[in-house]
């Protein structure tokens, strides 16, 4: 049922533009997304690793 | 209620919240984006002019509303930074600026898309077209500055002060419908008292907007966790929230 309205929809007038305009939309956001969940646990792991460093000098520093 | 503002602006207090609040984020902008999109494209009627092509209203008018909001917000984060030098404000602006020249670059694609089958033409000198566009070059303008400053410090307030500078601009795109003789169409969403669109194709539309502005929230959110983790990476709470196995 929704796969044939969707085909309908395809083959209208200005269907090709119309799934364009939601792909450009769904596809930058979906992109964008990834991206900034990416960076995000970078993040976390530089974080970890810098502390982890810190941890390790200090102890030299003390032996 | 100053301390209670205080407390919430605390940047531990903020990390925790947000990690609470991310999951549920998730859900809801999925759900929302969900429900828009079969509203957009199966629930609501076609337009007896422009036919089935209408339907890039649902995601032309949310990237051009986010577009605007977010530099509504990054207007009051920069407000707050110039006044009162909020940390957490200065992060908010420095977050936004990406989101929001997304969103600027969106509706532009998405306008331009839209406006080959109804006017004949990608791309015209419009005011509205032109003052959008105008926003995406301010977006880029405050990025690249506030990239070049190597100072933290001065890079936020030289950005804060372009991004208020840059709000001349939120009215003219606005009302440049209304002010000037353009081929973009007036305004639908603003007039309240007469709405200019029928309810069953406003609904969606309403939820698309509620998808797209939860959808900014929750890379806002991702984007200052980090933020914040990385400028107080020396704190003790930071090694308490991330660092338990050392």
């Amino acid at each position: 049922m929704i796969i044939d309205q969707l085909i309908t929809l395809i083959a209208s007038k200005h269907g090709n533009y119309l799934i364009l305009s939601y792909a450009v939309f769904l596809l930058g956001l979906c992109i964008y997304l990834a991206q900034s969940l990416m960076s995000y646990q970078a993040m976390k792991k530089a974080c970890k690793k810098y502390l982890l460093q810190k941890v390790h000098v200090q102890h030299d520093t003390t032996t | 209620m100053l301390t209670n503002i205080h407390q919430m602006l605390a940047l531990p207090k903020f990390y925790r919240f947000t990690g609470k609040l991310l999951p549920y984020l998730f859900v809801l902008t999925a759900g929302l984006f969900c429900y828009g999109i079969f509203g957009a494209l199966f629930l609501a009627p076609a337009d007896y002019q422009q036919g089935e092509g209408f339907r890039i209203i649902y995601v032309h008018v949310p990237s051009a509303y986010c577009s605007l909001a977010i530099y509504s917000i990054m207007a009051v984060a920069a407000l707050l930074t110039v006044v009162w030098r909020i940390k957490l404000a200065a992060m908010i602006m420095k977050a936004c600026l990406p989101i929001g020249a997304l969103f600027t670059l969106l509706a532009l694609i998405t306008g331009s898309i839209w406006g080959k089958p109804m006017w004949g033409t990608w791309w015209i000198w419009d005011a509205r077209l032109t003052s959008e566009l105008i926003l995406l070059l301010w977006y880029l303008v405050v990025m690249g500055f506030q990239q070049t400053v190597s100072n933290q410090h001065n890079a936020n307030l030289l950005a804060a002060i372009l991004v208020l500078i840059g709000v001349v601009n939120l009215p003219i795109i606005h009302f440049s419908v209304i002010w000037w003789n353009t081929l973009h169409q007036g305004p639908t969403l603003t007039r309240f008292a007469m709405p200019a669109i029928d309810p069953q194709m406003l609904r969606p539309l309403l939820v698309m907007i509620a998808a797209s502005s939860s959808y900014c929230l929750l890379i806002l959110v991702l984007k200052l966790r980090s933020e914040i983790l990385w400028q107080e990476r020396n704190k003790q709470w930071v090694r308490e929230s991330i660092g338990d196995c050392i």
